[in-house]
């Protein structure tokens, strides 16, 4: 779908919407009771709700990074953006479109988000029967499963927090790679228990996990 | 195979390992390593100059192996000919491959030794060629400390 078509939309919507749900307060008498605005707002709020979050946006990205559905969703996430920002313009229509979008999509994404899913877990049982018994940080941390993990990009974050929890191992060196952060406290270096504690509160605080 | 030996999987990794040589001594944990253990320490992970790893000696060397082995002239041990069994010493081997060291064991009164497998259990094991193997390298640089 071209920018113009997904413009075209967007403003399709926007007008079903207008008509639909965009209340008009009385003029005169009584106009101070109208609950219409609040109702309006509910609404709204509602679907900024129902909005992904900044990591189910990446998850997205990332997962569309070989679909044509990449450009639509980036042209569609500009034109959005900007009508939310004006708030006399399609911000209730721009909102269901956007919720819209996602749910049309979220079935793809579903699907490769598990094939990544797999290919995660492939390599990350290859990486534990093949490094579990070493030590050496340089042997665990440069093994070629270990290494694809990290190619995969930072849409596998949620799989090594969720690993790191279940089966434990050297997740941290990918962790900082893939975040650019590192949450663990420099007293905390080599307590195991600590180190994974600090990397599971920072993933739920950063909605990369439940 | 006995339950108190290593699976399977593992023995491939150590051909040196049978039934008979070694007895495993704890379960499967992450919260210690084989430069932990052989320090006495079960509750941190060991390794110098690595972020993640808990090294509390000041001297360091660009050479990996000379890097870790200053960590334990430090604690007190001195390098020393054999890994022969002496009075009133523990001794440390540690096992070394082309790039470095990759594991540690610790001798114990018996004149056996201690090893912690990485991730998995520690084990006791009768000699150091047990765990000999492509995955460890030998058991090259040998180190002494009086008992307290």
């Amino acid at each position: 779908m071209t920018t113009s078509n997904i413009e075209k939309r967007i403003r399709d919507t926007a007008r079903s919407s207008e008509e639909n749900f965009i209340l008009e307060p009385d003029e005169g008498e009584g106009a101070g009771d109208w609950q219409g605005a609040d109702v309006l707002n509910r609404e709204i709020q509602d679907l900024v709700d129902r909005l992904p979050n900044e990591h189910q946006i990446e998850l997205f990205i990332d997962s569309l990074r070989t679909s044509d559905l990449r450009d639509e969703f980036n042209s569609l996430l500009i034109d959005v953006i900007s009508a939310i920002k004006d708030p006399n313009l399609y911000r209730l229509s721009c909102l269901y479109a956007l919720n819209n979008w996602f749910s049309k999509t979220s079935e793809i994404v579903t699907h490769k988000t598990i094939s990544k899913s797999m290919v995660f877990k492939k390599q990350a049982d290859t990486w534990h029967k093949e490094t579990d018994h070493l030590s050496s940080p340089q042997l665990i941390t440069s093994h070629e499963a270990y290494l694809k993990i990290i190619s995969m990009g930072a849409s596998v974050i949620p799989f090594i927090l969720q690993d790191l929890h279940k089966r434990g191992g050297n997740w941290y060196v990918a962790l900082r790679m893939l975040s650019d952060q590192d949450p663990v406290p420099p007293e905390a270096q080599g307590n195991i228990p600590l180190m994974k504690e600090s990397w599971l509160i920072w993933g739920r605080e950063n909605g990369y996990i439940e | 195979m006995n339950k108190h030996s290593l699976s399977g999987g593992i023995r491939k990794v150590f051909p040196n390992l049978t039934n008979n040589n070694h007895l495993i001594a704890s379960p499967k944990t992450d919260n210690y390593n084989c430069i932990a253990w052989s320090f006495e320490v079960n509750s941190k992970c060991m390794w110098p100059s690595t972020t993640g790893y808990y090294w509390p000696f000041e001297t360091i060397t660009i050479d990996p192996l000379e890097n870790m082995l200053a960590g334990y002239l430090e604690n007190g041990y001195e390098k020393c000919d054999s890994p022969d069994l002496e009075a009133g010493f523990k001794k440390v081997a540690i096992y070394v491959g082309p790039e470095g060291p990759r594991h540690a064991a610790l001798q114990l009164e018996s004149g056996k030794w201690t090893s912690k497998l990485g991730n998995l259990e520690d084990i006791q094991h009768d000699t150091l060629e047990c765990l000999e193997s492509e995955a460890y390298g030998k058991a090259v640089v040998f180190l002494r400390k009086r008992r307290n």
